[in-house]
C-alpha cells in the first residue's frame, strides 16, 4: 500500500488528464448531437455525466475495499476501457440506425429502445473514469486536496482544449484525440508495472490512432435538410468546415434554387443556388451577387416591403447570414444606402464576403460585415437606422416543434425592444415569416411587437403595424411614426402588383383590396390578428397554443404548446394527419422520465444492499442533499443558457459555466472543512444573489454585451464564481459531517445528491419553459435555504 | 460475502426484468406480421385479399375523410397499390401511410393521393403533368380518369422502375421521362392540370407557364419529412390565384396505430 503522505505524480497527471478528457468528451457528443439531430441536448449529455458519475460512486461505495486491493492492474485497465468505449461510440455514431433519432422518437417502441440504448452508451465512459478519479480519491483521501486540485484544473482546462480544437477538427476526430489521451493516461498509471501491459497499452495506442484515421462523419438523421438535399443526384458538399458554432457545409447541385417565398408575377426561370446547411439544417440559399439575373428575383418578394414604403437610407440586417437580406435591400434600395450586416458566425460572414467580392464592399462602402452578435453590436454603436430588419423566423415550411425547446433570441420582447431604440424617428423594423397551420408564428410574433409598441407608449399599434402575405409567407413592418395615407397606398399598390394580400392596414383590410392567396382558416386567421393587434387577452388566453410574446426570460419562440392541451395533443399526434406538433417538450419530458429512473437504478437502489440501518437521520439527509443537488445543477443550466446569448454560441458558453463553476466550486469546497457561521452568513450571501440575478443578470449580460470577448470573460468568471464558490461549500461539509457518524450515511447523501444532479437540468429546462429562467433562479435561492438553515441549527444548537 | 450474494440477486433480478422486456418486445413485433401473414394465407385468394383490402381503404380511409369525387374513388379502387409498392412492403399497401420507395422518395399515403387528385376537378379528356413519378401510384391514378399523363422524375432509376411498370400493367396513355422536373414538359404544353407529387421550396414558374388558362395545379410546399402545405393554384385570365390546403405530413414506417 502507497503511504498517505506522498501521492506520484503519475496519479496526479493521470487524474488530470482523465478529467479534461471526461469534461471535453461532453462538449463532444454535445456537439456530435447538434449535427446527428436538431437540437444539442446539453442538459441530457450533462445529466448523463453526472449519471456516470453518480453510478460509480455507488459502485465505489458497494465494493470500496475489492477495488482499493486491485487498484493497481484496476486503474490502467479502466483507462483502457474508457478508451475503447470512446472509439466505440466513435464508431456507432457514424453508423445508422443505433443512434436515437429525436424526429422518431414517438413513434415505435424500437425507437424508444435506441434512446435508452444511447444514454447508456454515454454513460459508460464516464462511468469508467469517474471510477479511475473516484479510486484515487479514496486512496489517497488524506491528500485528497492534491488530486481534487488536479481533477478540477484538469476539467476546466479540458473545456478551453476542446474549444481550442474545435476550430480545425470535426467532433469525432477529436473524439478520437480524446480516446487517444485516455490510452496515454493508462500510460502514466503504469509506468512502473509489468511489460506486458506497457506492450498492450502501445497497442492500444496504436489502434486508437488506426481509429481516429478511419473517423469520418456522424451519421445524420436522414430527416434532416442536409440528408434531403443529398438525394439529388448531382447534389455535392464543395465545401466543409468546422468550428464551435456548428459544422458548416455548402452543397451544390443543379436542381437546387432558391426557396423565397417569390411572387407569381415573376416568370423567369430561377437560376441554380448553392445552399448552405450548420449541423445539417439549412441556414439558407447562398445569393449569386455578381449575376444580376439571379438578383432580379428579390423584386418580387414579401421582403421588399420596407424599401417600397419609404426611403432608407441606413440599413441594419440582423443575422445576414447568406446574403438574401442583403440582396433584397441592394436590389429594393434607392438612393445612397448603407447596408450593415451583422451575423455571428464567422464562417458564414467570410463566406457571404467572398460572394459580394469588391461590388459592394468597396464601390462607395454599401455594405459593411460584422462578426458579432447583433445585440452586442447595437450596445457599442451609436448609429441610428432607418430599417432594421430581423432574420426569418424559421425554416422553410416547418420545424415540427423539434425546435420548441432551443432558445430564440432575435424576437424576444427585450431584443426588439432594443432594436426600436436604435431607430430614427421615422424607423422601422421588418420581420419575416413562413405561413404555418394553424397560425402561430405569425401570431406570436405580432404580439411581441404589439407589447413593444404599447411599452413604448404607442396606444394604438394598428397605427403603427402593416403586413402583406404572399403564397408562402409574411412580412410585417413596424413603423416608429405613424403610417401616412400615401404609405398606405403604396403597401396596397406593392401587394396589389405582385398578388400580394396586405393582412394588416392602419385603415383595416376592405373588401376592394386583393385577395389573391386564400388559407383554409382565412377568417379566423384574419379574425386572430385583429384581437391581437388590439391586445385582447381573452383571446390570446384561450388559444390553443401559445401565442404569448417571447421574452428573454422565457426564449423559447418554437414552444406553442399549452401544459394543459397536452392530453389532446398527445392524442392527436397518434393520428396520421396531425398538423403540428411540440415534440422537442415531449422528449424533454421522455429525457427527465429515463434518467430520473436510471439515477434511481444506478445510484440509489444498490445502496439497499449495504446496511441503511446506521444512516442517521435519512429523512433530512435526503432533503439536504436534494435541496443542493437540484440548487446547484438549477443555477448551472439557468447560467448556461444566459450566456449563450452573451458568448453567441450553446458550445462556448456551457464550456465556459462548466469550467468556471467547477473551479470556483472546488475552490469553495477547500475553503471551509467545518461547520461555522461563516459558512451560514455564505449561504445568506447566496441566496440574495440567486434573487438578485433572477431579478437583474439578463440586464447586467444585455448591458456589458459590446464589450470585448476578454472583459465578458472576466464579467462571466466573476459573476458565475462568486456564486460557484459558495455553492461548492455545503456539499463537502456535510459529507465530512456524516463520515464522522457513519460511512454508509455519507455514501447517502452522496447518492442522493448524484441522483438528484442527474435529473435536475431537464427539470430546470422543463421549469424554464413554463416559469422562465428567473423563476429557477429564485428557486435554486429557495433550495439553498436548506442548507442554510442546517448550518444555523448546527451552529446555534450544536 | 453476505454483500456479494445481494448484489448477484440484485443484477439477476435486473437482468430478469430486461429479458421480459425484450421478450415482451419481441412478441409485441412478431404478432404484428403473422396477422397480416395470415390474411394473405387466408382461404380467400391472393388477389381477392388485395381487393378487400382496397375496398375497405377506399371506404374508410377515403371516401370517410371526405373524399366524393367518383372518379377518383373509382379509380383508386381500380389501381392496385400493393404493385407500386416495395417487395418487403407489401403488407403495409393499403394502409393509410407514405411507404419508403428507395432514394429517399416515399409513395404519398393514399388519403393525399385522392384528395390532391380530387381537388383538380378533373375530366376525361384532360391532359395532365405529373412532377414527380416516385413509384408510378399517383400517374396510374390519374390515368384512370384523364386521357393523358405526362409525368417527369429526376432520379433516373425510379423513373426506369416506374416505365416498366407502366408497361407491365398496360398503361398506354402515361407518357414518362427522366428530367428536372422544374422545367415541366415543354414539348406537350399546355396541361389542363398539373400535379406536383414531390415537396418543392418554391412553386417553379416554368410550370405555371405551362399551364393551361382556367387550369389547376397542385403543389406541396415545405420539407418532404416535415410538414408540407397543399396549395392549390389556378389560372384565370393569365393572373395565378392560390389557395392554402391543409397542410399533411409524412408518417414515419415504424409507427404503430
Amino acid at each position: 500500500m502507497m503511504k498517505q503522505n506522498k501521492i506520484p505524480y503519475c496519479i496526479i497527471i493521470s487524474v488530470f488528464l482523465l478529467s479534461s478528457v471526461l469534461v471535453a468528451y461532453q462538449l463532444v457528443l454535445i456537439q456530435t448531437l447538434s449535427f446527428m439531430q436538431w437540437h444539442h441536448f446539453a442538459y441530457m449529455i450533462i445529466s448523463i455525466a453526472l449519471l456516470g458519475w453518480g453510478a460509480a460512486g455507488t459502485f465505489l461505495t458497494l465494493f470500496r475495499r475489492k477495488l482499493l486491493a486491485a487498484k493497481t492492474s484496476l486503474l490502467p485497465v479502466l483507462c483502457l476501457l474508457c478508451c475503447l468505449v470512446i472509439i466505440i461510440n466513435n464508431y456507432i455514431f457514424q453508423q445508422t440506425g443505433i443512434i436515437f433519432d429525436s424526429y422518431l422518437l414517438f413513434t415505435g417502441f424500437m425507437n424508444f429502445g435506441r434512446f435508452i440504448l444511447t444514454i447508456i452508451m454515454f454513460t459508460v465512459p464516464f462511468f469508467l473514469g469517474a471510477l479511475f478519479i473516484g479510486i484515487n480519491f479514496i486512496n489517497y483521501s488524506q491528500r485528497i486536496g492534491k488530486v481534487y486540485c488536479a481533477n478540477l484544473i484538469g476539467s476546466g482546462l479540458g473545456c478551453i482544449f476542446f474549444l481550442l480544437i474545435a476550430w480545425s477538427l470535426p467532433p469525432l476526430q477529436i473524439s478520437a484525440v480524446l480516446s487517444i489521451i485516455t490510452a496515454i493516461t493508462a500510460i502514466f498509471v503504469s509506468c512502473n508495472k509489468k511489460t506486458i501491459i506497457t506492450i498492450s497499452i502501445f497497442f492500444v495506442i496504436a489502434s486508437t490512432m488506426i481509429a481516429s484515421f478511419f473517423t469520418g462523419q456522424p451519421s445524420l438523421s436522414e430527416y434532416k435538410d442536409l440528408s434531403r438535399t443529398m438525394n439529388i443526384p448531382d447534389a455535392k458538399i464543395i465545401v466543409s468546415n468546422n468550428s464551435p458554432y456548428g459544422m458548416a457545409q455548402v452543397v451544390s447541385s443543379n436542381s437546387l434554387r432558391n426557396s423565397l417565398s417569390i411572387s407569381f408575377r415573376y416568370s423567369d426561370i430561377l437560376l441554380p443556388c448553392k445552399r448552405l446547411f450548420i449541423n445539417g439544417n439549412l441556414a439558407g440559399d447562398i445569393v449569386q451577387f455578381d449575376d444580376n439575373r439571379n438578383l432580379q428575383i428579390y423584386n418580387f418578394t414579401s421582403k421588399a416591403l420596407p424599401y417600397l414604403i419609404r426611403k432608407n437610407k441606413n440599413i441594419l440586417i440582423i443575422n445576414s447570414g447568406t446574403g438574401s437580406d442583403i440582396a433584397v435591400a441592394l436590389k429594393n434600395g434607392t438612393g445612397a444606402i448603407a447596408i450593415d450586416g451583422v451575423e455571428s458566425n464567422p464562417f458564414i460572414n467570410n463566406l457571404l464576403k467572398k460572394q459580394l467580392g469588391n461590388n459592394y464592399i468597396e464601390q462607395g462602402g454599401h455594405v459593411s460585415l460584422y462578426t458579432e452578435n447583433f445585440r452586442s453590436f447595437l450596445n457599442r454603436s451609436d448609429k441610428k437606422y432607418d430599417l432594421i430588419a430581423l432574420p426569418n423566423t424559421n425554416s422553410f415550411g416547418e420545424n415540427t416543434g423539434l425546435n420548441a425547446i432551443q432558445p430564440y433570441y432575435y424576437i424576444t420582447y427585450e431584443a426588439v425592444n432594443f432594436i426600436w431604440h436604435n431607430l430614427t424617428s421615422n424607423g422601422m423594423i421588418a420581420i419575416n415569416c413562413w405561413q404555418e397551420y394553424p397560425p402561430r408564428q405569425s401570431f406570436k410574433i405580432l404580439s411581441t411587437l404589439v407589447k413593444v409598441l404599447r411599452n413604448n407608449g404607442i396606444n394604438n399599434p394598428s397605427r403603427h403595424l402593416v403586413a402583406v402575405k404572399s403564397w408562402g409567407d409574411i412580412t410585417f413592418v413596424l413603423s416608429k411614426s405613424i403610417f401616412s395615407k400615401k404609405e398606405i397606398k403604396k403597401v396596397k399598390d406593392f401587394s396589389s402588383y405582385l398578388y400580394f394580400d396586405p393582412i394588416i392596414l392602419p385603415v383595416g383590410i376592405q373588401n376592394n383590396d386583393s385577395q389573391n392567396n386564400k388559407r383554409a382558416d382565412n377568417e379566423i386567421f384574419l379574425k386572430g390578428l385583429q384581437k391581437i393587434l388590439i391586445s385582447d387577452k381573452k383571446f390570446i388566453d384561450s388559444y390553443p397554443l401559445n401565442i404569448k410574446p417571447v421574452t428573454d426570460n422565457k426564449p423559447y419562440f418554437s414552444q406553442f404548446l399549452k401544459i394543459k392541451f397536452l392530453p389532446e395533443f398527445i392524442k392527436l399526434y397518434r393520428e396520421n394527419n396531425i398538423t403540428f406538433m411540440d415534440t422537442g417538450y415531449l422528449i424533454l419530458l421522455l429525457t427527465f422520465a429515463i434518467l430520473s429512473m436510471l439515477a434511481v437504478l444506478l445510484i440509489i437502489l444498490p445502496l439497499f444492499f449495504i446496511s441503511l440501518k446506521k444512516v442517521n437521520n435519512k429523512f433530512m439527509t435526503f432533503l439536504y442533499f436534494s435541496g443542493i443537488g437540484i440548487g446547484y445543477m438549477f443555477v448551472e443550466i439557468v447560467l448556461i443558457h444566459s450566456f449563450s446569448l452573451y458568448f453567441s454560441s450553446i458550445i462556448y458558453s456551457t464550456a465556459l459555466i462548466i469550467s468556471i463553476m467547477l473551479i470556483c466550486s472546488g475552490i469553495g469546497s477547500l475553503s471551509t472543512d467545518r461547520t461555522n457561521y461563516k459558512i451560514v452568513r455564505k449561504l445568506i450571501y447566496l441566496i440574495i444573489i440567486l434573487i438578485v440575478y433572477g431579478f437583474f443578470l439578463n440586464n447586467v449580460l444585455n448591458y456589458t454585451m459590446g464589450y470585448q470577448f476578454i472583459i465578458k470573460l472576466l464579467i462571466s468568471i466573476i459573476l458565475v464564481g462568486i456564486l460557484a464558490y459558495i455553492m461548492g461549500i455545503p456539499f463537502p461539509v456535510a459529507i465530512k459531517d456524516l463520515s464522522n457518524k457513519s460511512v454508509e450515511s455519507a455514501s447517502w447523501g452522496w447518492c442522493i445528491n448524484s441522483c438528484f444532479s442527474v435529473l435536475s437540468p431537464s427539470l430546470a429546462i422543463l421549469l424554464s419553459v413554463v416559469l422562465g429562467f428567473s423563476a429557477v433562479m429564485y428557486l435554486s435561492a429557495l433550495l439553498y435555504l436548506i442548507p442554510m438553515l442546517y448550518f444555523l441549527y448546527q451552529y446555534k444548537y450544536r | 460475502m453476505n454483500n456479494t450474494r445481494r448484489i448477484l440477486l440484485f443484477i439477476f433480478f435486473i437482468v430478469l426484468l430486461a429479458t421480459g422486456y425484450s421478450e415482451a418486445a419481441f412478441e409485441k413485433t412478431k404478432d404484428s406480421i403473422p396477422v397480416n401473414q395470415e390474411k394473405v394465407k387466408s382461404n380467400k385468394t391472393e388477389l381477392q385479399h388485395y381487393i378487400d383490402e382496397r375496398n375497405n381503404m377506399v371506404k374508410t380511409g377515403i371516401f370517410g375523410r371526405g373524399v366524393k369525387n367518383i372518379g377518383v374513388l373509382n379509380a383508386m379502387k381500380n389501381v392496385k397499390r400493393h404493385l407500386f409498392v416495395p417487395d418487403n412492403l407489401v403488407y403495409y399497401a393499403y394502409e393509410d401511410r407514405p411507404l419508403p420507395v428507395g432514394y429517399g422518395q416515399t409513395i404519398s399515403q393514399p388519403y393525399i393521393v385522392a384528395y390532391m387528385t380530387e381537388k383538380l376537378e378533373l375530366k376525361p379528356d384532360y391532359k395532365v403533368l405529373e412532377i414527380g413519378t416516385g413509384s408510378g401510384y399517383q400517374a396510374a391514378v390519374l390515368a384512370e380518369i384523364v386521357k393523358d399523363v405526362y409525368t417527369v422524375e429526376i432520379i433516373p432509376e425510379l423513373a426506369k422502375s416506374a416505365k416498366e411498370k407502366f408497361k407491365n400493367r398496360g398503361y398506354k396513355n402515361i407518357h414518362s421521362k427522366t428530367a428536372d422536373g422544374y422545367y415541366g414538359w415543354e414539348k406537350y404544353a399546355p396541361y389542363d392540370a398539373i400535379i406536383v407529387t414531390a415537396a418543392a421550396g418554391n412553386i417553379p414558374p416554368p410550370l405555371l407557364k405551362q399551364l393551361k388558362n382556367g387550369g389547376k395545379m397542385i403543389i406541396p410546399v415545405g420539407s418532404t419529412f416535415m410538414v408540407q402545405y397543399l396549395i392549390l393554384l389556378e389560372k384565370i385570365d393569365g393572373k395565378i390565384v392560390s389557395d392554402r390546403l391543409l397542410p399533411v405530413r409524412f408518417v414515419p414506417l415504424t409507427r404503430k396505430n
